[in-house]
């Protein structure tokens, strides 16, 4: 008999999807089913707290090596 | 069609038939929804039909239009049956066919050929105006009144500044009622219905509001509730809540305005108390002017004369307006956007300067220009507040410079993507609610709930290597789940 | 805290402007200490005093201070803290007839669409800075060094805001006069002129004249005995400019009165004025002179500017008897074009020879517009480029433009060194040789003597954005020369030394539109576009794990980039253009083209190997593809590229963009009707490579190129043999590069790199994208010199091997 679970499903960048894991990797509080390269499906309830801390994560992804002041 | 006449059509569709025969007692309303609010194919059939003594078959009728033109043909009938303007006429013994409704049709040809003692046209004042007013004074008055609406909506209401009057508290309920505006703590931030108001042409947005207003003047329970919400704006001057209006009384009105002569003024002997009470609020749009509330007598101004012009005329008649309201400024143009991101408006427009600071960051100011950039933390920033990016780029497309419009496309095709690409760049995780199904234990079970899944429309995912799929509801499933066993058994 | 920090900028700004605070500084003798490092030679109370003087020069000293004219709800956008609301200054009643706006900031913007468009432009860009020329808005600012070159064109303060004021809209704010009339005060005033090899202190202001003569430093370094002479000054009459019709009179107003047409009101009126002016100018023609010691030239400067009198160098070289002339002209079929004509106009305007920049963008023809200055001065000639390479592309295109014997031209370099016969002639070196005073073997320190010992009648400085400050103090100092021309195809430096070069070599005399020049065919139109190559979450995950360094890797390695990189060169050798792909980082350069099948050049391919491979590249059908490392960002000549990939750059450097781009404007096939060259930037999604990528763009940008982002190829699947199509390949790749990163190995590529460079030379950038000696950060002077020194013994094995793959490549190519 099949099994139905509720939750988010992600479609994301295989970036983000990278992001998330490692957001997830601390607790493993946030990922239900972790299904391909682009998609994932969250628990519901911690889908606001992963989107800001998939922003934060991802301002310093983009960090500059050292500020060279230019401009 | 403009959007204008799409919204009026959305509401008065909905309206019971009843209402359509009151409405229709009155000559100007009927010429009103004929002039502005039918396409050509459906006036050529009201006008053919408006002196036929017999309905008319339907097959000769159809006979009229080509082959090739079925789609508007329908288009127009059903627009008229609609409207309860045209009904098919059955008779056991002869074809079915299609007649003028009354009072539509004696209406119309009381307002065509004249007659009558309805007064639905509007009563000229049979004495001079001490205080008279000329077209410029109304256009100067209907701009501020206006400008001062769509200048509340972008935040920008000036502390005791010139550029927009002060706004009513009913206006600013109504805009909010209407979803274009949202109240944060004593912020207003416009919403993106809003924005999407903004972009449309002046008569569109009146038809807009006065429809919201129609809207609330029916519905005692939404002035309940609002003043429930905000017990300390109870005394706000809000006629659509203090009153339960009649919206057929409401309508004629509107329709009456439209027909009247921009300059002239006129009495208000004639009008319902409703009519009258809706004086003070029209005001307050800047659609009529009356010197004092007390005073018997009022003046159109061009937003309301040009309510039901047809489109034709409407066009020459909101350029006029629109020169009115830019003070001598040259036509709709006046964005410059560069491939770097710089953006230069020749504007001197608080209003248009309001707009353009949602998206933009401005810079500099000169008294015909300002200048500023877009950049991908403004953008984002508009967008948060709801307004999308092709909204954005409408606007500029819109409003793009003579100079611009030289090129083809219009906006730098780079600065069109970056724009779209900075929404999409905010939005990196698309996230749906749902439910996954998974541990098939056969690849036909799983196919067979997948494709049923996919058939009823709920599927947005599945993987069949892994046996897994995505829905965004699952009762038909779990339904088709239940059913299928016992059909198996 | 704000003003805390604002006090030690402007600390440091006062001991770097002391140390460089010298225009026209020609004095040859006290360089050693001058340049050395630390504000050293000047007491420092001075050094303070000469800063504060030139901030005084800044405009900033004149804050617009007016209150906006209207007040309604749109006031608040405009930071009123900042005085950005303009408003108050009033518009003309017949503003629609006049194309330009000024700002309290000195800033302009011009609609490059009005009718007056192209003469306010040329106007412009003889008293402004060009910040912006896309299509419809310009954008210019008046700066303290654009007036000092406005000035030293001939332009008076007068001139200039009478026809400011001609072609604006709105009303000029009393700030921006004051600063430019401040600014014109004394700019342009005094000049320093080389004449019969005696240094002349010169003005036209007797009032000037006087307080320089009473100066207490001034005063002394007269020549004593020497008269003070008064002369007429030397009408312009009689020069022309080698290669042009005409060069009679160069003033920019009266230029543009030659071609215009009469219709307007606005130009009438312009033209009234400006016919004014000249009647003014003529009333002041007398010149007042005296004499200085030689070795006091620097000091004179210095003071000069202390005194707020910045020195304009001039060199009047048709009196220099002293020199012997130089045989050389332009060959009879050389044609210059317009913009290098406008250029050299500048140059030359008063019948002299003025110092300073010329700014063209690459592939526009620098090198034509020195070698017709060097026809022009006709004297001994010194030329300083970027590399040996260059070196001798220089000596190529003097032989090529003028009719100069070539035994005239002499060749200083690391590989090369040469004299010239007789008593003039050309030498050309590098910045590096010229400024390498360390372990000088005897020929090269004969070379230097040669160089030092003399005087030359031109310095042509190739490139002057990249060298770095310290060696142009050197190099200016050390050789002797009466006028300086610099030129590059952009003045953007990332550590703000340009200031520097205006002191040091002369204003800026000219700086060209890209766009224009490409819209006349002078350059190719380019293609511009961006590629985001997402990167996979394998990928992604150790991108975020590795240091800042190291993340580069896995952006350039990411095999989406690489993907799309392959696809490119499919589509355009299908198309039938000829391709270079850049890369900064070695590793990736050979990872790229060893898969790819295509042959790579770097720093340490060999001489001769590198002229097979570039010869291929040039003339075979089979060869359409070049991948190249930083060795390619300047001096190679390959105008038969249509196309550019970048698959790694250096951080945010606006420059490199800049440069690369170069690459492919000089475009063979660029008068083809309808053609379009194509510059790709790829670029890892969510890396900081995104971020650098846009900071690249902002100054092209400004020139107008419009970036289109490119999400997606369609198709790329579908792509023959596309690589690292399957996860596992994706993931082999993965455990290589961190593998790499572990041995470290690629980065001792990177040195080697480096160093080969070095020894070609070369002149880098560092990680932050600001000019050093050396590339690779961590390695300092010292270590930079030890792989100098490693290089120029026996190949490594590391060098054999790399010889051993480029053979093996050849043959299957």
């Amino acid at each position: 008999m099949p099994k139905a679970v509720k939750g988010v499903l992600v479609q994301c960048d295989p970036s983000i999807k990278a992001i998330i894991l490692k957001i997830d990797a601390l607790d493993h509080d946030f990922i239900v089913e972790d299904l391909d390269d682009q998609t994932l499906v969250v628990k519901e309830s911690k889908l606001v707290e992963l989107k800001q801390r998939l922003e934060d994560e991802l301002s310093n992804t983009q960090q500059m090596p050292e500020e060279s002041g230019s401009e | 069609m403009s959007t204008s006449s799409l919204r009026s059509f959305e509401y008065l569709e909905s309206l019971p038939g009843t209402v359509f025969k009151r409405l229709y007692r009155q000559p100007s309303t009927a010429l009103a929804i004929f002039r502005r609010m039918l396409p050509h194919l459906a006036k050529s059939f009201v006008m053919a039909l408006l002196y036929h003594s017999h309905p008319l078959p339907v097959a000769d009728l159809e006979q009229w239009v080509r082959p090739d033109s079925r789609r508007e043909r329908d288009q127009a009938l059903s627009l008229l049956e609609r409207l309860h303007i045209l009904s098919i006429v059955l008779n056991p013994n002869s074809p079915r066919a299609y007649a003028l409704t009354n009072p539509f049709k004696q209406s119309l040809r009381l307002a065509l050929t004249g007659g009558g003692d309805h007064q639905s046209f509007g009563v000229p004042c049979d004495t001079p105006d001490k205080h008279s007013v000329d077209v410029d004074f109304l256009d100067d008055f209907a701009r501020a009144q206006w400008e001062g609406i769509l200048h509340y909506m972008v935040g920008s209401t000036g502390i005791g500044m010139q550029g927009g009057e002060e706004v009513s508290q009913g206006v600013k309920k109504l805009l909010e009622l209407g979803g274009l505006v949202e109240i944060k703590g004593r912020r207003v931030e416009i919403t993106q219905a809003g924005f999407s108001f903004l972009l449309q042409e002046i008569n569109a947005q009146v038809w807009t509001l006065l429809i919201f207003y129609l809207e609330n003047a029916e519905s005692v329970s939404d002035m309940r509730r609002f003043r429930t919400l905000d017990p300390f704006r109870s005394q706000a001057n809000i006629s659509v809540c203090q009153l339960n209006m009649d919206p057929v009384d409401v309508l004629s009105f509107l329709f009456m305005l439209g027909s009247l002569e921009l300059g002239q003024d006129y009495s208000l002997t004639t009008l319902t108390p409703t009519q009258v009470k809706m004086l003070d609020d029209l005001r307050d749009f800047g659609i009529v002017y009356q010197r004092k509330s007390s005073s018997r007598r009022f003046y159109p101004t061009r937003l309301a004369t040009t309510l039901t012009s047809d489109a034709g005329a409407l066009r020459t008649v909101s350029a006029g307006f629109d020169n009115a309201l830019r003070a001598g400024g040259d036509s709709k143009g006046f964005i410059v956007i560069e491939t770097n991101y710089r953006i230069y408006a020749y504007t001197s427009s608080p209003l248009q300067i309001a707009v353009l600071a949602l998206f933009s960051r401005l810079s500099t100011r000169y008294p015909n220009m300002v200048a500023g950039r877009i950049s991908r933390e403004s953008i984002r920033r508009a967008i948060q507040t709801g307004i999308t990016s092709d909204q954005i780029i409408s606007y500029l497309g819109t409003h793009a410079h003579p100079q611009m419009r030289k090129n083809v496309p219009v906006l730098p095709p780079t600065v069109v993507d970056q724009i779209r690409l900075w929404q999409i760049e905010g939005e990196r995780m698309k996230a749906t609610g749902g439910f996954l199904f998974k541990d098939f234990v056969t690849a036909e079970e799983y196919d067979n709930l997948a494709n049923y899944a996919d058939e009823v429309g709920v599927l947005v995912w599945r993987s069949d290597k892994r046996r897994m799929f995505f829905v965004t509801r699952h009762e038909q499933i779990a339904a088709y789940l239940r059913n299928r066993p016992k059909k198996l058994t | 805290m704000a003003s805390k920090r604002k006090a030690t900028q402007g600390a440091v700004k006062a001991s770097r402007m002391s140390r460089i605070s010298t225009p026209g500084s020609v004095t040859p003798r006290r360089i050693e200490s001058d340049y050395s490092h630390g504000p050293s030679g000047l007491p420092d109370q001075r050094n303070t005093i000469i800063a504060q003087n030139v901030q005084k020069l800044d405009i900033s000293s004149f804050p617009y201070m007016l209150s906006p004219g209207i007040i309604d709800s749109a006031s608040e956008y405009f930071q009123p803290g900042q005085k950005r609301d303009l408003t108050a200054l009033k518009l003309k009643p017949d503003h629609h007839n006049r194309p330009l706006w000024i700002d309290g900031w000195g800033k302009l913007t011009l609609e490059n669409f009005h009718p007056l468009a192209p003469r306010v432009q040329d106007f412009l860009t003889t008293i402004a800075e060009p910040t912006s020329r896309p299509a419809f808005l310009h954008e210019y600012r008046l700066t303290t060094h654009s007036l000092y070159a406005a000035v030293s064109v001939g332009l008076n303060p007068k001139d200039i805001i009478r026809t400011l004021k001609l072609f604006l809209k709105n009303e000029m704010p009393p700030n921006v006069i004051a600063y430019i009339t401040h600014c014109g005060k004394s700019y342009g005033k005094v000049k320093i002129v080389l004449k019969s090899n005696k240094y002349f202190v010169e003005t036209a202001d007797p009032a000037v004249l006087q307080m320089l003569l009473k100066d207490p430093e001034i005063g002394p370094c007269r020549v004593q005995n020497a008269e003070e002479i008064t002369t007429s000054v030397s009408t312009m009459a009689g020069l022309a400019i080698a290669g042009t019709k005409d060069a009679a009179d160069m003033r920019v107003a009266e230029r543009v009165e030659d071609q215009v047409e009469r219709n307007s009101r606005v130009e009438e009126v312009y033209y009234a004025a400006l016919g004014e002016d000249d009647d003014e100018d003529d009333v002041q023609d007398a010149l007042h002179a005296f004499q200085i010691e030689d070795e006091k030239v620097g000091t004179v400067a210095q003071r000069c500017l202390a005194l707020l009198y910045p020195a304009l160098q001039e060199y009047d070289f048709r009196n220099d008897y002293i020199n012997a002339n130089l045989e050389i002209d332009l060959r009879p079929a050389t044609q210059i074009r317009p913009y290098q004509e406008q250029g050299l106009s500048k140059m030359f305007g008063n019948g002299r020879a003025k110092s300073g920049i010329i700014v063209l963008p690459c592939g526009a023809g620098k090198t034509l517009v020195g070698v017709t200055a060097a026809c022009t001065i006709k004297k001994g000639v010194v030329v300083l480029a970027t590399s040996n390479m260059s070196a001798i592309q220089w000596k190529n295109e003097f032989v090529k433009w003028s009719s100069i014997n070539p035994d005239n031209i002499a060749i200083f370099s690391s590989d090369c060194k040469s004299l010239f016969t007789g008593n003039s002639g050309i030498i050309i070196t590098t910045y590096s040789m010229a400024t390498n005073s360390r372990e000088r073997a005897h020929e090269s320190a004969n070379m230097i003597k040669f160089l030092q010992s003399r005087e030359w009648g031109l310095m042509l400085l190739d490139e002057v954005h990249v060298v770095p400050a310290e060696m142009f103090r050197s190099v200016i100092g050390t050789i002797k020369s009466h006028a300086k021309l610099g030129l590059t195809a952009t003045l953007l430096r990332e550590d703000d030394k340009i200031e520097d070069l205006n002191f040091l070599i002369g204003p800026k005399l000219y700086e060209a539109n890209w766009m224009e020049l490409s819209q006349q065919g002078h350059i190719a139109t380019v293609q511009c576009a961006e590629v985001w190559c997402p990167m996979s979450t394998e990928f992604y995950e150790e991108y975020m794990k590795a240091n800042a360094r190291n993340r580069s890797l896995f952006c350039v390695m990411n095999p989406s980039k690489f993907q799309a990189c392959q696809y490119l060169i499919n589509y355009h050798e299908n198309r039938g253009d000829k391709i270079i792909v850049f890369s900064d980082s070695v590793y990736a350069l050979e990872a790229y083209a060893r898969k790819l099948m295509r042959p790579y050049l770097y720093g340490g391919t060999g001489n001769a190997e590198r002229q097979e491979i570039l010869d291929l590249f040039r003339n075979s059908q089979h060869c359409n593809t070049l991948f190249l490392s930083k060795i390619g960002d300047t001096s190679l000549d390959l105008p038969e590229a249509t196309c550019l990939i970048q698959i790694s750059s250096q951080y945010g450097s606006r420059r490199q963009e800049a440069q690369r781009l170069g690459r492919i404007l000089r475009a063979k096939r660029r008068s083809e009707e309808g053609f379009n060259a194509f510059f790709y930037s790829l670029v890892s999604k969510d890396t900081v490579e995104m971020v650098f990528s846009s900071r690249r763009q902002a100054f092209l940008a400004d020139q107008g190129y419009a970036f289109k982002v490119i999400t997606h190829f369609k198709n790329i699947e579908k792509t023959p043999d596309l690589a690292f199509a399957t996860p596992e390949a994706r993931h082999e790749l993965l455990q290589k590069v961190i593998a790499e990163l572990e041995s470290k190995s690629w980065k001792q590529e990177e040195e080697r790199e480096s160093a080969a460079l070095l020894a070609d030379g070369n002149l880098f950038y560092g990680p932050d994208g600001k000019p050093s000696r050396t590339a690779v950060s961590g390695a300092g002077d010292r270590s930079a010199k030890k792989i100098v020194k490693r290089k120029s013994g026996p190949h490594s094995d590391f060098f054999r091997s790399l010889r051993r793959e480029n053979e093996r490549r050849k043959k299957l190519a």
